[in-house]
């Protein structure tokens, strides 16, 4: 009898709007939220800081991946590597679109060539790389944006991708990824955190020419527009894996 | 203790000392000409904190609140999240706004938010260039964030945040968002390098305050260096070839094109004489498909005390910390067929 009552309860409520709003906000925070947040970490050259560098982003979380570099994980099995993690982070040398792994470079403008695409179709969100010049901005290049999005490029469904325009330095890429690392754990938004971590913790330079101090390393973000205000804990919904809209934030 | 004995001991302790240096000179490091002279005639001065650097975490609510007041965006914080090393403000109206703090050292993060400045557009009223110091300093004097000595304070640095669109029509649009200016340190006519001693004040629209960033310690009278406590210079070149060893092992040449006498702050209340060393590295890596010889350079930049028992903490130093070992990576495989 008292079953028949609830199930009676239950029935007048399923027909209102509000008990499914509700139900989709409980529902909401373990499918959409916390069930998703996988980190990796590549190192790009040994005997050189980089496993330093990734392991102070990595100790802030109980991250899933920490590996020597090889270009497969960015490339041919990526969908088990740096698209199987919400937030990949690389330290190594780079040079525009370019990574040097263990014993090869990377070219990240055809990266996506392979059956596994580019980023962004499996799982990945963010991709960060803690290394010279690998996401140009405009100051560098008037065509920073095709080499993302152009097809065998890695914007598959990734949402921003974030580095420097310039040179990045060993006396301080240690403090830099510490502090990001920490900024992405407390669930800020994603690339001013880095921006944030370059100009609190990046190296400068004196000039005794204009008598003041300048910012020696600056960051880049490109990234699918809507996606701007991500943090890590809510982002928007996937972008198309065609997509060529494209936004970067730089520094100078 | 026979002849013969005392004989070998000798040879063996002199195969040690070679192979010792055969190993130091592995890499190829070339000093600039000149360098060498670096503190020799040099009075030298370490300073600390001139008063408690902790902050109280109930007077990190007040520093949130004067923040944003005095940045007239209409965002409140309205969350609290305490960390390990700091504590975090943050609004559910704009997730761009922040106060990140350290109450340990009273460093912190600022930014008043910034989803009016994500539209297309460029900032209407952006300050020039003398403006925006000028602006900077007015900012920071009101909310009591200018430093004690101004001699200390460099000239300010006007830099700015910029974003660029490509559109799906293959048009494309730049537009400057902020003003940035940075401000670094002089003290005893050298420049103070590290994390700490810097200012950095973000500006937006007709000069608004957008964002500060602060890690900036009063320091007492600098306490004068006693030769005895202090590395010669020929220690301190054998200290920076060691330092170069030890993170550039692997290199084939190293060019250092600066190596010159600074003032570091380890952004935890210590400032003290050091050598800034800048170079240019040279490595060569073989294609495993192709077997080819490949060379690649790259920089490299570090940190050398001048004293012998350092108080300082020293990005070198990081590899050191037992209390946060670093953990290895793991070696990965490529899958069979790729």
């Amino acid at each position: 009898m008292k079953l028949k009552k609830l199930f009676n309860v239950v029935r007048m409520l399923a027909q209102t709007p509000v008990f499914w709003l509700i139900l989709l906000m409980v529902l909401a925070g373990p499918l959409g939220y916390s069930a998703d947040f996988k980190e990796g970490g590549y190192v790009g050259t040994a005997g050189q800081g980089h496993d330093t560098v990734v392991y102070n982003f990595l100790k802030h979380f109980s991250y899933e991946q920490y590996y020597w570099a090889i270009p497969s994980q960015f490339t041919t099995n990526n969908n088990n590597r740096v698209d199987a993690m919400t937030i990949a982070f690389f330290a190594g040398h780079g040079s525009p679109w370019s990574i040097l792994c263990q014993s090869t470079s990377v070219d990240l403008k055809t990266a996506g060539t392979s059956s596994h695409k580019g980023w962004g179709n499996v799982a990945s969100k963010f991709v960060a790389f803690e290394s010279c010049k690998v996401v140009p901005s405009p100051i560098e290049t008037s065509d920073w944006a095709y080499p993302w999005t152009k097809p065998g490029g890695v914007f598959d469904g990734v949402h921003q991708v974030i580095g420097f325009r310039t040179n990045s330095w060993q006396s301080s890429d240690q403090d830099i990824s510490d502090y990001f690392g920490c900024r992405m754990r407390n669930g800020c938004r994603v690339w001013q955190s880095w921006f944030d971590a370059i100009i609190a913790k990046g190296r400068r330079e004196w000039s005794w020419g204009c008598w003041c101090m300048k910012l020696k390393e600056y960051g880049s973000a490109v990234m699918w527009p809507p996606a701007e205000n991500d943090t890590y804990g809510s982002w928007c919904a996937n972008p198309p894996q065609n997509h060529t809209w494209l936004k970067v934030w730089y520094q100078h | 203790m026979k002849r013969d004995t005392f004989g070998k001991c000798v040879f063996f302790a002199l195969v040690v000392i070679v192979l010792f240096y055969l190993d130091l000179s592995a890499v190829e490091v070339k000093l600039p000409q000149g360098a060498g002279a670096w503190i020799t005639g040099k009075a030298l001065y370490s300073y600390t904190s001139a008063a408690p650097m902790k902050v109280e975490a109930a007077a990190v609510k007040n520093i949130a609140d004067s923040l944003m007041a005095r940045a007239t965006t209409g965002v409140s914080f309205d969350k609290m999240v305490p960390y390990q090393g700091g504590i975090l403000y943050t609004s559910a109206k704009d997730p761009s706004a922040i106060l990140d703090f350290e109450p340990d050292t009273g460093a912190f993060v600022f930014n008043a938010g910034m989803l009016k400045y994500s539209q297309e557009g460029i900032t209407p009223g952006l300050p020039k260039s003398e403006q925006a110091i000028t602006l900077a300093k007015k900012y920071l004097t009101d909310l009591n964030y200018f430093p004690k000595n101004e001699k200390e304070l460099s000239k300010g640095y006007v830099g700015g945040l910029s974003m660029g669109v490509q559109r799906d029509d293959g048009s494309r649009a730049l537009y400057q968002k902020l003003v940035t200016v940075y401000f670094g340190r002089v003290i005893d006519n050298l420049p103070v390098m590290g994390v700490g001693s810097r200012i950095v004040v973000h500006l937006g629209e007709n000069g608004q305050l957008v964002g500060i960033v602060r890690n900036w310690v009063e320091v007492q009278k600098g306490i004068k260096a006693a030769a005895a406590q202090l590395r010669t210079d020929a220690e301190i070149k054998r200290e920076i070839l060691k330092q170069i060893q030890t993170d550039l092992s692997t290199a084939k040449t190293v060019n250092v094109d600066k190596s010159d006498l600074v003032l570091y702050d380890d952004g935890r209340g210590v400032i003290e004489p050091a050598i800034y060393v800048e170079a240019l590295s040279e490595f060569e890596k073989i294609d495993p498909k192709t077997r080819k010889k490949e060379t690649y350079k790259t920089p490299y930049d570090c940190y050398v005390p001048v004293f012998k028992s350092s108080k300082a903490y020293y990005p070198s130093l990081e590899h050191l910390d037992k209390t946060k070992p670093i953990a290895a990576p793991k070696n990965d495989q490529n899958p069979s067929g790729t």
